[in-house]
């Protein structure tokens, strides 16, 4: 993973007519990872990016891009980007091949070298065998899997994706996935949004927007200690006394116990693998029946809901 | 080096790219080209097959009014009328025509004076009235005109009856002449014979008199006619004149020889040899004057300037010809006019916006791509029209085929420009094609096509000049069917239009690709 930035957003924030869509926003995304952008729908995303690839411009503050402002990119800064807007934009009475051509061509992509990669990205997506159907006639899946196309063609070393996944089926979501990460694993970086909060566990790392505002960034799992203030480990245990939940506030590296509404008990840690066998001794010694001591992982729905409430 | 070239390779491949996605585009779709170039085909062919030169004679209803008299020379015959309109009724009543002119039963109708003779005598005009229920400004003129040469072709007429008539009057003359001579023949054998002179005296006298009153009153209408101003007419009036001097001389002469033949007494050689020859030699001039009076041809009297015209120019089209240049005008400015004011309107409608505005290619090659790609199907579309109008219809091409090729580019070029520039102002895709749909109205009516720039007064003729089609129907017109070029300075107008737009459209693609 390249230790470096290759793009930086420090205190942007983006108006229209008044309102903000983008507020004090700073980012910054390394090299060669899948970088999800994550939020409710209108919560600032495909602004973000927009930014990013330079449609629009910041109302404040300063983004960087492989070095450059993104309003003034040079041909070849170009040459190196790739972009998958949302919702579909090419042209409905061209065929796929016809289609991926004019976009190559649009990257000044000579003929011969045109038509090797048309080849090698329609086969990577799988669109081969459709290369000769209208667009006009393909299904959602293999449109968002054309744009994607588009977006690749031209070889781009940072590929800025705009909600790929969304109104597809769990399997072709998980297709999708399959391919960001594919080009993850030839050295790409991939920066994707997404409003499917179970979609983070696909990125490296995560940024999650509300209300034009990113309220967290890290990697998955530093996001679920961040949203429950720890790692969670789950007890199922009878005759759990006052007296065991005070030993086990005071044991190391534990940072609260508390009662789940459906009467478990969650004890949160620095660190679940340390602490699950102390918590364990700590309540035979109670004379408790204990029947599970196992550490537990919410899912990003409940990470999501934490953190967005907790920035409310 | 190297670099540079491998540059403009690429700056090359993305402005072909629109091009290709262009062309691809419409060889799809074989039927848009199929009905670019036919359409206006088929319309020029249903135009030429039902248009008729000139307009048909006007459906007239004529009205003679009671009192009327069909015997009258100058009266107006429904038969003499209709070389002119085309008669559908007669009817006393004013009104009754004017309601049937109202329910548009008829174009006209023509009210005959009630006594055209006593009016001309009385030195006033025979009027005629004409009404007519026209709404076309236009065709009320041309109702106007139309009449108005009617009407002189009536009083043509009028005239050449009037005048036929007196030459018919002055051919008794002759027969007198004949008679009056035998009786000149009687006196010179009645020599002595003073009662058989008297008696031959009297009845040569007895014949002078009607004569003298009839080319009394004729030489007095021809004295107050307005024709006598007319060069070429002084003459046959002047002989006029003479006959009527040489026939008053006579009857001096005659009343002479009877006062001195009452006077004389019996065996008087009278009339003398010398007053037979003076009186033999009036009644031969007499006879000469009459003769040359009656050979002048009355039509050139009552039309003495004849129309001879001649159209020098090299060759006149059908109706089809001549409108065909302007057609294809009309048709590839409109064409293109509209492929551009539709095409960024498309461009924005799909999103494609964003996907120009990420890449690498510039809005100096994303305007040249357009117009690459445009120009190429207008060009196509317009070489088809041509092969068409010149091969299935016959219109000529008689000038430079370079200059011709070269305006069709010119027009497709700032028609294009036109078109993108409307393209970029527009908001949405309704816009754009309403906005191209006035820049064809609009030179329907001041390009040239329908009526001649010249009848456009300033500042509006201002309209005309902002238009290609303009340009481009009269060089087309010229090269094609003149073989001359009156115009040159079109070419560089349109060329420095064009390059204008371009320029404009760059920097409107520019505007565009700014991130906002």
């Amino acid at each position: 993973m390249s230790p470096e930035p290759v793009a930086d957003l420090a205190e942007v924030t983006k108006s229209f007519v008044g309102s903000d869509a983008v507020r004090d926003l700073s980012l910054s995304v390394r090299g060669g990872q899948i970088f999800g952008l994550i939020g409710p729908s209108g919560c600032g995303k495909t602004t973000t990016i927009r930014l990013l690839v330079g449609v629009l411009a910041p109302t404040k503050g300063q983004i960087r891009v492989m070095g450059s402002d993104p309003r003034r990119f040079t041909t070849s800064q170009r040459e190196r980007i790739g972009y998958a807007p949302q919702g579909f934009f090419l042209y409905p009475t061209l065929t796929v091949k016809e289609n991926l051509r004019f976009v190559a061509s649009l990257f000044g992509i000579g003929w011969f070298a045109r038509r090797r990669r048309v080849k090698r990205v329609l086969t990577f997506l799988e669109l081969w065998d459709a290369r000769k159907r209208l667009t006009r006639h393909l299904s959602g899946g293999m449109q968002r899997r054309l744009e994607l196309a588009c977006a690749l063609v031209h070889d781009p070393t940072i590929l800025f994706v705009d909600e790929p996944t969304t109104g597809l089926d769990p399997v072709l979501r998980e297709k999708i996935w399959e391919y960001l990460r594919a080009l993850r694993s030839e050295g790409r970086t991939v920066f994707v949004t997404t409003q499917l909060i179970d979609e983070i566990e696909h990125c490296d790392t995560v940024a999650i927007m509300n209300r034009g505002r990113l309220v967290a960034t890290g990697s998955p799992a530093a996001l679920r200690q961040q949203a429950m203030g720890g790692e969670v480990v789950e007890v199922e245990a009878d005759g759990v006394t006052q007296d065991d939940l005070s030993r086990l506030r005071e044991l190391p590296g534990i940072q609260r116990v508390q009662w789940t509404n459906d009467g478990a008990l969650r004890v949160i840690a620095d660190n679940a693998a340390t602490a699950t066998p102390a918590i364990t001794a700590v309540l035979q010694r109670g004379g408790d029946r204990v029947a599970a001591v196992r550490e537990f992982v919410p899912s990003f729905d409940e990470v999501f809901k934490q953190i967005v409430s907790s920035n409310a | 080096m190297l670099k540079l070239a491998l540059r403009i390779r690429r700056s090359v491949t993305r402005t072909l790219s629109f091009f290709s996605q262009w062309m691809a585009e419409v060889l799809r779709q074989p039927w848009l080209m199929v009905s670019l170039v036919l359409g206006p085909f088929l319309i020029l062919l249903l135009f030429g097959a039902g248009e008729t030169v000139g307009a048909p004679k006007p459906r007239t209803i004529l009205v003679l009014l009671q009192g009327q008299s069909q015997q009258d020379l100058l009266a107006i015959a429904p038969k003499e009328l209709s070389q002119y309109l085309q008669i559908v009724g007669t009817t006393a009543s004013s009104e009754e025509a004017q309601a049937l002119l109202r329910a548009g039963k008829a174009d006209l109708v023509v009210v005959a004076p009630t006594d055209p003779a006593t009016a001309i005598g009385q030195g006033k005009h025979a009027q005629i009235q004409v009404f007519t229920d026209e709404i076309d400004p236009v065709r009320v003129s041309y109702a106007n005109a139309y009449v108005r040469d009617q009407v002189a072709a009536l009083n043509q007429q009028a005239i050449q009856k009037s005048v036929a008539g007196a030459q018919s009057s002055v051919g008794d003359v002759r027969g007198f002449v004949q008679q009056a001579q035998n009786y000149v023949q009687l006196l010179q054998s009645s020599q002595g014979d003073l009662a058989r002179s008297r008696d031959e005296l009297r009845q040569l006298r007895a014949l002078l008199d009607p004569l003298a009153v009839s080319m009394d009153s004729l030489a007095s209408a021809a004295q107050n006619s307005p024709l006598l101003a007319l060069p070429g007419l002084a003459q046959p009036i002047s002989q006029l004149r003479q006959l009527v001097a040489s026939i008053d001389s006579l009857k001096g002469m005659v009343d002479q020889l009877d006062n001195q033949l009452s006077a004389a007494g019996a065996g008087s050689p009278l009339p003398t040899p010398d007053d037979l020859a003076k009186i033999k030699a009036n009644l031969a001039q007499i006879d000469q004057l009459a003769s040359e009076f009656k050979a002048v041809p009355a039509d050139v009297i009552s039309a003495p300037f004849a129309l001879s015209m001649k159209n020098v120019a090299p060759f006149v089209p059908t109706p089809i010809g001549f409108y065909a240049p302007a057609v294809l005008a009309l048709l590839l400015q409109h064409l293109a006019v509209t492929l551009g004011a539709l095409s960024m309107a498309r461009v924005r409608l799909l999103g494609l916006m964003e996907l120009f505005q990420t890449s690498p290619v510039k809005p100096a090659e994303v305007a040249t791509g357009n117009y690459l790609a445009y120009g190429v199907l207008c060009a196509v579309a317009g070489a088809l029209l041509v092969a068409l109008l010149v091969l299935a219809l016959g219109v000529p091409i008689f000038g430079s085929p370079l200059a011709f090729a070269a305006m069709l580019v010119l027009l497709i070029f700032c028609s294009l420009g036109m078109g993108f520039v409307i393209s970029m102002i527009s908001s949405s895709e309704q816009q754009a094609a309403q906005i191209a749909m006035l820049v064809l109205i609009a030179s329907v009516f001041f390009s040239g096509f329908l009526v001649s720039i010249d009848t456009i007064t300033w500042p509006v003729r201002a309209v005309s000049y902002a238009l290609p089609a303009t340009y481009a129907i009269r060089t087309l017109q010229d090269v094609m069917l003149r073989g001359v070029l009156h115009t040159p300075n079109d070419f560089a107008v349109l060329g420095g239009v064009g390059i204008v737009l371009f320029v404009l459209t760059v920097l409107l693609f520019k505007r565009e690709f700014r991130p906002r």
